[in-house]
């Protein structure tokens, strides 16, 4: 177990070295940057810029800059923001909570839907309920959160209910666009499972209800579902993006967005970072949680 | 629909869209960039029939106005003083119904162009890995994982941050054909790794390299055409992914800006809530995602199956 989560971190965190590495590669490679714009004012002084420009160390070497960024990214700063004049750990922490809490909330509610209506549908193979969460899944997954954010947005100020909340009208356009991914594949999984010939021997011995499906049919359709978990996470945080400008939520989205209209370099770059960790620790709880439910990946090799 | 034939008119109906918007000179009653000041923000027009004539209420002076068909080279229109504007007019009175055709040409085109970019590249990244094997097979799959390690939109937004930020429409245009493109390859090219490894192990295929064929005839005349059915579901489920990719891109104004038109720069009225709450019609042609993404969508099930 130890064995397998340290080669699992080793692996995440060589990914995040190698996306910052990327970003500073990006940038170096990229034309101007926060300051370019002030240097086509004449009313500005060069020496002026280049004072600034030192000042948030733009000025030195990439290598040096890089260095020196991902020694103060390992004991948690992640520079500071040149648009905002302060450190972008302070700038992200609330955003970030906010997006969490969004996508999180979306997340369950989500895997909630998916999961019951999955079970619904596995319990009658063939039953109305199936065949409407095979339609559910169809409509769901043609309309983009963009569209279903705008939708919302249209009809909470037509009605007059935008006080229902930022929060409210996030989630509901979030969770139905993760919903179909996570249902279609739970169908599958838990139909498969259900069908299974163990099952039919256990119901044989007299086993049905809650026991049935906690004992037998969850555990056995658990893996493809596990496996989704991160998968489920990265498709959500990209749709964060989106809502939240839509909606006007103010998470992490706007300001990246915001970021990247100015070139604040250090927020980019810890956007980018935080992504990447999140996405790789929702591979990493998918990982552990299938090695704990799934003998055959003990095995070692 | 599962084997059926429902593909098929998926399929029909998915060209037939893009020889629409092709065809928009002909489909359109008026110009993408053509003004009707006098009448901006108009709703779409009603048609009512007077005998067996369709008329529509000019949007300026409310008088019905003949609606005919075939004339000034377009499918239809009502003569010169009066206007028609099936799914309304913007803010500079520009026939919304037109500009969706005309954006649909940069949307769809880039598209297609981004769908081929990709899949392409995943292609021979993914059958060169899998034949390959040793150092160029783990290169290659530690440089798709960095690809994957950032939520998409999220890597297509980072990389866009580092590119000029304002551009003409035509390199608006090539800008998202490339960052669609160059970005999308890492999840296509794994699938087709994992596919030519297994058909790599396949009797014939085996029989051919113990004759002594090479890699690359290997490639192109066993493996690739045997993957074709996967090469044309990735390609139905990564299409729709680009567009909304330009939309989004487009709207958040880093892809397509004005006076260039796409469906995003279309879309683009979505983030204004007032003008939306005073003239939802205006949102109209954003609802056309929809059935294209479901055209899309039957058509990667039904290969896919």
């Amino acid at each position: 177990m130890a064995w397998f989560l340290a080669r699992r971190l080793a692996h995440a965190a060589a990914l995040l070295m190698a996306v910052s590495a990327g970003t500073f590669a990006l940038a170096e490679l990229a034309p101007g940057d926060y300051f370019a714009e002030l240097r086509t004012d004449p009313r500005v002084d060069a020496a002026a810029v280049e004072t600034l420009r030192a000042r948030y160390g733009l000025d030195r070497p990439p290598l040096a800059r890089y260095g020196a960024w991902m020694a103060a990214a390992v004991r948690g700063d992640l520079g500071v923001s040149i648009a905002y004049n302060m450190p972008v750990t302070e700038l992200l922490r609330p955003r970030l909570g906010r997006t969490l809490e969004l996508a999180g909330v979306s997340w369950v509610l989500s895997w909630m839907a998916a999961l019951g209506l999955a079970m619904a549908a596995a319990m009658r193979p063939g039953g109305w309920v199936d065949r409407g969460t095979a339609w559910l899944v169809s409509a769901l997954l043609v309309v983009p959160e963009l569209l279903l954010a705008a939708l919302l947005v249209l009809v909470a100020a037509r009605t007059g209910v935008p006080r229902l909340g930022g929060f409210s009208l996030a989630v509901a356009a979030l969770a139905p666009g993760a919903a179909p991914v996570l249902l279609r594949h739970a169908r599958a999984a838990l139909r498969e499972a259900a069908g299974a010939p163990f099952v039919e021997a256990a119901r044989a011995r007299g086993i049905g209800g809650g026991r049935l499906w906690a004992v037998y049919i969850f555990p056995a359709a658990a893996n493809p579902m596990v496996s989704l978990f991160g998968l489920s996470f990265a498709g959500l945080l990209s749709g964060t993006l989106v809502v939240e400008a839509v909606t006007g939520w103010p998470g992490v989205g706007p300001l990246f967005l915001e970021a990247i209209a100015s070139r604040d370099f250090y927020v980019i770059a810890a956007v980018g970072l935080v992504a990447a960790a999140l996405l790789a620790a929702g591979n990493l709880a998918a990982d552990l949680m299938l090695y704990a439910l799934d003998p055959r990946i003990r095995r070692p090799r | 629909m599962r084997r059926g034939s429902g593909w098929k008119w998926a399929a029909g109906a998915l060209a037939a869209l893009h020889a629409a918007v092709l065809g928009a000179g002909f489909l359109a009653p008026y110009d993408a960039a053509e003004q009707h000041r006098e009448a901006p923000l108009a709703p779409p027009g009603a048609i009512h029939f007077h005998g067996l004539r369709p008329y529509a209420d000019d949007p300026v002076t409310g008088e019905p106005r003949e609606l005919r068909f075939f004339v000034h080279r377009r499918l239809f229109g009502v003569d010169a003083p009066g206007l028609y504007f099936p799914l309304g007019s913007d803010e500079f009175g520009r026939d919304q119904f037109s500009r969706l055709l005309y954006g649909g040409r940069v949307s769809l085109g880039a598209a297609a162009l981004a769908t081929a970019l990709s899949i392409g590249l995943g292609l021979v990244a993914g059958v060169a890995s899998g034949l390959a094997g040793g150092w160029v097979d783990s290169v290659l799959m530690r440089v798709s994982e960095l690809f994957l390690a950032l939520p998409w939109l999220y890597l297509l937004l980072g990389v866009r941050a580092f590119l000029p930020l304002s551009m003409p429409p035509q390199r608006g245009f090539l800008l998202v054909i490339a960052l669609a493109g160059l970005l999308g390859w890492a999840r296509p090219a794994r699938l087709f790794r994992g596919l030519t490894l297994s058909l790599a192990q396949a009797g014939h295929v085996e029989a051919a390299r113990g004759f002594g064929a090479s890699r690359f005839y290997l490639a192109r005349r066993h493996i690739v055409p045997e993957m074709r059915g996967v090469i044309g579901t990735q390609a139905a489920l990564v299409a729709p992914q680009y567009i909304l990719a330009e939309v989004t891109l487009s709207m958040f104004g880093l892809g397509i800006n004005e006076p260039g038109l796409s469906w995003g720069t279309l879309l683009d009225v979505v983030r204004q809530p007032a003008l939306l709450t005073l003239d939802p019609w205006i949102a109209l042609p954003a609802l056309m995602l929809i059935p294209v993404f479901l055209l899309y969508s039957v058509c990667a099930d039904a290969l896919g199956s």
